[in-house]
């Protein structure tokens, strides 16, 4: 098809970014960033608050614009990209968990997760199964009909994070996963995120306040004064 | 509670940072919910303004020359004398009072300029007028009547002239009038000529109504070459212990027919004419307004619940709870205020159009009416804004109580989607509604002064049906949600959009209610109409059997007293193409105090053609043509309570008669029923030869159009139209009937799209973080405008479906009950499918649509950041 963004051939990498700048208004939030992501690799992305950690992340997900630079998703450059077109990358190549995990409040656990797998036309025959699989995998398949105002926040979290992965994406982003947990429940959903994401072979890149919880990534990188740079 | 000075400043900083700043932020909001209580008000005041243009069309004629009549008297059969007029004379010879005889009729515009055919042409004694001016001269009257004796000298001079008529200067423009020019007029069957000659001369308080004209009553009939008779007598009395003096001596002189009025009683004989088509019309405005209060109370109730949190940390901080309850307060009284004010202006204009289409049912239905009185006073202006203000101010306190009772910290937790549903209060207000809808249906109506019944039972059983069906379909939103695995296997967006129904909150049972009530509302209107029109079209179909009807050009309304001259007549029945004909003869008389309408039928045509449809018949056919004998109509018998085998006394200007009734016939162009005798009878009681209407039947058909056309050039003042036609006009004067309602159901039918569309709006506003992370997810925006729509248009269709069962239960009690009752006509119960169903499919696509652009509004913001 002639429409379809040309695949960049020459990275395997699941995320690459290159001199990507964003600002609001006076403010500028990062200038000529670049990041490259290999495929199964953990990055943690430290920084103090107001950096732009998260508009990073946004930006990376393809919700909000980057003034300038190129983002590739899969070797597939999804900066300046149609809507329509980058909703198709987003829900096939990425999941996404948040601090307040964003569970649909009327949906069962089961049907949240079963969502992601809907929304990439997954044969339905096969989305009960994977679901259970998961559920089973981050011990929550006791829980499959209960509603998320049921659930504990750990609970919420563990449902959160079998969504982002139920669709096999090649990167997983998360918002600060444990920002909203105690500090055991964070401890388990931090090792069942980084766990799960190692045996379905998908990126994770995280957005954390914790050193702690960078510790646990295989790379860590810092956010601060409009530039990333490694730590250690 | 003290409200010292620091809680005045912690009132004036809370209400500015915290409900202004509110407000210019969501500035559209608030404009939405004061635009709906505007339009709510709006119609509210429309209705009122249409019903006094009504009521005011009964006003008096002499109150627009001299001010206020003060005592009128009528005959209780056909009109006064000049007998009757000496009599009075005599009678009141040494009173202080002086006598207007007045007459009425209809009059046509021969070639009008504009579409106003049809006008009122008033007879008076000149000289009885300019004996009231002289005396006014005489005596400096007072400042009114300025006006009066200033223009008077052009009356003097042209008041001679013997086929001379005066009007307002905007019906002698809108025709295109110039003074002298001599205008072709029809009246009854005649053609005439009369000279324009100005305008005439008020008493400066009002203006001559349009659509009047005024001429020399003597002269007119002499020009007519009829005998002088009058309507009415109008008495003019100095003061009240005259009018008291001169009441007593016309009560211990008056003849049997006479029936003496104060002005007052008169104005109330009017109002109770329309009684039942006006009370219909504020119990239509009135539920625009409880839908109004049901949309600010869901707006209030999604601001207070957005707001918790603020509220809880306010709390927590030591700020009383009466704070905040004022702030809520102050925020619907805002709304109120606005809305109320911005609904004043509305609801002028939209008077201005309601009056127009309820005058055309007036005029239809009774008699022609104007908009001269299309005004409202400041007084009703500002009640009617206070009615707005309490309404809003009430549909706010109940959520601003729910807020400041709650525990702060409870508020803090608390999910903004939950409720305080309880499932127990609405299964409590099913079976209270259960229990009022049996009293409903119990309850016998009240009696008017008018003769009329006041369904209140039937009210009560509205309300009650309303309330019932509303909470049961509140009861059972929560299983519609229960939907969504099945739905989901064909649209996902179904999923997200309807799984929002298995955990519904305020909003969604506020929606459901408004569009149960207005679907409800609408459907009952469009079975009784469709009733209405099976049962005219059948009874038309009975009827109408002859194959052309002639009646004079200038008879129009039901009250025209347009007739045909009887050599008139046996100039048509002279052709030899017609094979049969008959003739109708008719009245207005009163009966008990209240008018009503005598018929003389050709009973022999009757019993051939079987044209009188019966709920009763006679015993025997036969006993139709015996004197003393009589039939009435169905709406007669409700309004006198009267039946077979009773007998009615009516007076006569000769005579006082008895008949049994001995028959119930149905008569749907006449609520005030009618009473039926023999021609004979009639000719012989009320000395009126004047012929209504005559059917003819041809020996052969294809004649038909052929002779009307012939007998109209023949007869130029006269109106010969085919059966087909009247049938096609019955069904057009039927229309015209219910203009009003369509008005009603438009505006019933917006509110309710607008309410489902505000419901949306809020939701999508209050679920934007999960809007937000439904697209990082991947959502499309195409996805969560189906989902918008989904969700909506499912509410729509569930209250459409409860609302198309309670507009069955309303339909029952409307036809059964209420129309019964106000009019006394038994309709056919009609099930307009069609229509209903494209009542549903709009109901459901407009809802549709409004979901569409208000998720496209939502998805253009940016997502919010947790940041």
């Amino acid at each position: 098809m002639n429409d379809r963004p040309p695949k960049d051939i020459t990275s395997n990498c699941p995320l690459v970014c290159s001199n990507i700048s964003k600002s609001y208004g006076q403010r500028t939030l990062f200038r000529d960033l670049s990041l490259e992501i290999k495929p199964g690799e953990a990055v943690a992305l430290l920084g103090a608050s107001g950096s732009g950690k998260s508009t990073l992340l946004h930006c990376l997900n393809g919700i909000e614009p980057v003034d300038e630079g190129e983002i590739l998703l899969d070797g597939i450059r999804i900066s300046h990209m149609a809507p329509s077109e980058l909703d198709n990358q987003r829900k096939s190549k990425i999941g996404t968990v948040f601090q307040f995990f964003h569970l649909l409040p009327t949906l069962t656990a089961f049907e949240n997760i079963e969502l992601s797998l809907q929304l990439t036309g997954v044969p339905q025959n096969q989305i009960a199964p994977r679901v259970e699989h998961l559920m089973k995998r981050l011990g929550i398949a006791e829980r499959s009909n209960a509603f998320p105002r049921d659930l504990s926040g750990g609970e919420k979290q563990r449902v959160a994070i079998a969504r982002a992965v139920a669709h096999q994406p090649k990167i997983i982003l998360a918002d600060e996963p444990t920002g909203n947990l105690d500090s055991e429940s964070g401890k388990t959903a931090l090792n069942l995120l980084k766990a799960v994401c190692s045996e379905e072979n998908a990126a994770l890149l995280m957005v954390t306040h914790s050193e702690h919880d960078a510790s646990v990534c295989d790379r860590q990188l810092v956010l601060e004064q409009e530039k990333i740079r490694t730590l250690g | 509670m003290e409200i010292g000075k620091s809680n005045l400043n912690l009132i004036a900083k809370l209400a500015s940072r915290l409900m202004l700043r509110h407000w210019c932020r969501n500035w559209l909001k608030l404009l939405a919910t004061c635009l709906v209580v505007s339009l709510a008000a709006g119609l509210y005041i429309a209705i009122d303004i249409a019903n006094k243009a009504t009521v005011s069309s009964f006003e008096s004629f002499t109150d627009q020359i001299t001010g206020s009549s003060d005592i009128t008297l009528t005959s209780s059969s056909g009109n006064l004398s000049l007998q009757d007029i000496a009599s009075v004379r005599k009678i009141l010879i040494n009173s202080e009072t002086e006598l207007f005889p007045v007459f009425e009729s209809n009059i046509q515009v021969a070639s009008p300029n504009t579409g106003v055919e049809q006008l009122l042409v008033i007879g008076l004694d000149f000289y009885a007028l300019l004996n009231h001016v002289g005396r006014s001269e005489t005596k400096e009257a007072s400042s009114k009547n300025d006006d009066l004796t200033s223009s008077i000298p052009v009356f003097r001079e042209t008041m001679d002239t013997r086929n001379g008529f005066y009007c307002d200067a905007s019906t002698a423009a809108s025709n295109d009038w110039q003074i002298g020019q001599e205008i072709a007029f029809i009246v009854n069957s005649q053609k005439l000529d009369l000279k324009y000659l100005g305008s005439f001369p008020t008493n400066g308080e009002k203006d001559l109504s349009s659509r009047v004209i005024v001429v020399d009553a003597r002269k007119f009939a002499n020009i007519l070459d009829q005998d002088l008779t009058y309507d009415r007598l109008e008495l003019l009395v100095s003061d009240l212990d005259s009018e008291h003096q001169i009441l007593d001596i016309l009560s211990e002189n008056k003849a049997k027919h006479w029936i003496v009025e104060t002005q007052r009683q008169r104005k109330s004989t009017g109002e109770s004419m329309t009684q039942a088509l006006r009370m219909n019309l504020r119990a239509l405005s009135t539920l625009s307004l409880i839908v109004a209060a049901f949309l600010v109370f869901q707006a209030l109730d999604s601001s207070v619940v957005k707001r918790h949190k603020e509220f809880a940390i306010l709390h927590s901080l030591g700020s009383p709870r009466w704070i905040s309850k004022l702030l809520w307060l102050s925020e619907s009284l805002l709304i109120g205020i606005i809305g109320g004010g911005l609904g004043i202006i509305l609801g002028n204009l939209l008077g201005r159009l309601s009056t127009g289409m309820v005058s055309q049912t007036v005029d239809t239905l009774y008699y022609f009416s104007n908009n001269s009185g299309a005004t409202i006073s400041k007084s009703d202006l500002f009640s009617t804004w206070g009615i707005v203000i309490a309404v809003c101010s009430l549909a706010g306190w109940f959520p601003a109580k729910l807020a400041s009772k709650m525990p702060p910290a409870q508020l803090i937790r608390q999910d903004s989607k939950q409720s305080n549903y309880k499932s127990h209060h609405y299964w409590f207000i099913a079976a209270t509604s259960l229990a009022l809808s049996i009293v409903g249906y119990l309850l016998p109506p009240l009696k008017s002064s008018s003769g009329h019944s006041i369904p209140v039972g039937g009210y009560l059983l509205v309300i009650a049906l309303i309330g019932f069906f509303v909470s049961i379909a509140v009861l059972c939103l929560g299983y519609l949600g229960s939907s969504t695995p099945f739905l989901s296997r064909f649209d996902l967006a179904a999923k997200l959009g309807v799984s929002q129904l298995r955990n519904p909150v305020t909003r969604h049972r506020l929606a459901l209610g408004g569009v149960t009530v207005a679907v409800g509302m609408t459907a009952a209107m469009i079975i009784l109409i469709a009733s209405f029109e099976m049962t005219v079209k059948n009874w038309i179909g009975n009827i109408l059997q002859a194959d052309l009807y002639i009646r004079s050009k200038a008879s129009g309304s039901l009250h025209s007293d347009a007739r045909m001259s009887a050599k008139t007549v046996q100039g048509i029945l002279y052709d030899q193409r017609i094979s049969n004909s008959s003739t109708i003869y008719s009245g207005r008389i009163r009966y008990d105090g209240l008018y009503t309408t005598l018929t003389g039928y050709d009973f022999k045509y009757a019993s051939d053609y079987n044209t009188l449809s019966w709920f009763k018949a006679p015993m025997s056919p036969t006993s139709l043509f015996t004197p003393g004998y009589a039939v009435i109509s169905e709406s007669f018998q409700e309004r006198f309570s009267k039946s077979v085998g009773d007998f009615v006394r009516l007076e006569f200007p000769d005579q006082t008669a008895e008949f049994q009734i001995i028959g119930v016939y149905a008569d749907y162009g006449n609520e005030q029923g009618s009473i039926g005798i023999s021609q004979e009878s009639y000719k012989k009681y009320t000395a009126d030869n004047g012929i209504r209407g005559l059917a003819l039947h041809l020996n052969d058909s294809s004649q038909i159009e052929h002779l009307a056309t012939e007998l109209e050039e023949k007869f130029p003042s006269l109106s010969v139209v085919t059966n087909k036609w009247l049938r096609e006009e019955t069904l057009r004067i039927f229309n015209s009937v219910f203009s009003v309602t369509y008005a009603l159901k438009a505006a019933g039918l917006f509110i309710s799209v607008a309410g489902l569309g505000s419901m949306v709006f809020s939701l999508l506003l209050e679920r934007f973080k999960q809007v937000g992370a439904l697209r990082m997810i991947g959502v499309s925006g195409n996805m969560i405008r189906r989902a918008a729509i989904w969700e909506s248009a499912a509410i729509a269709a569930f209250g459409s479906l409860a609302g198309i069962l309670l507009g069955q239960m309303l339909g029952l009690v409307l036809i059964y009950i209420i129309n019964k009752q106000s009019f006394g006509w038994t309709l056919q119960f009609t099930q307009p499918i069609t229509q209903l169903i494209i009542l549903c499919a709009g109901i459901i696509l407009s809802t549709a649509l409004v979901a569409y652009v208000v998720a496209n509004r939502i998805l253009k913001q940016p997502i919010e950041r947790e940041e």
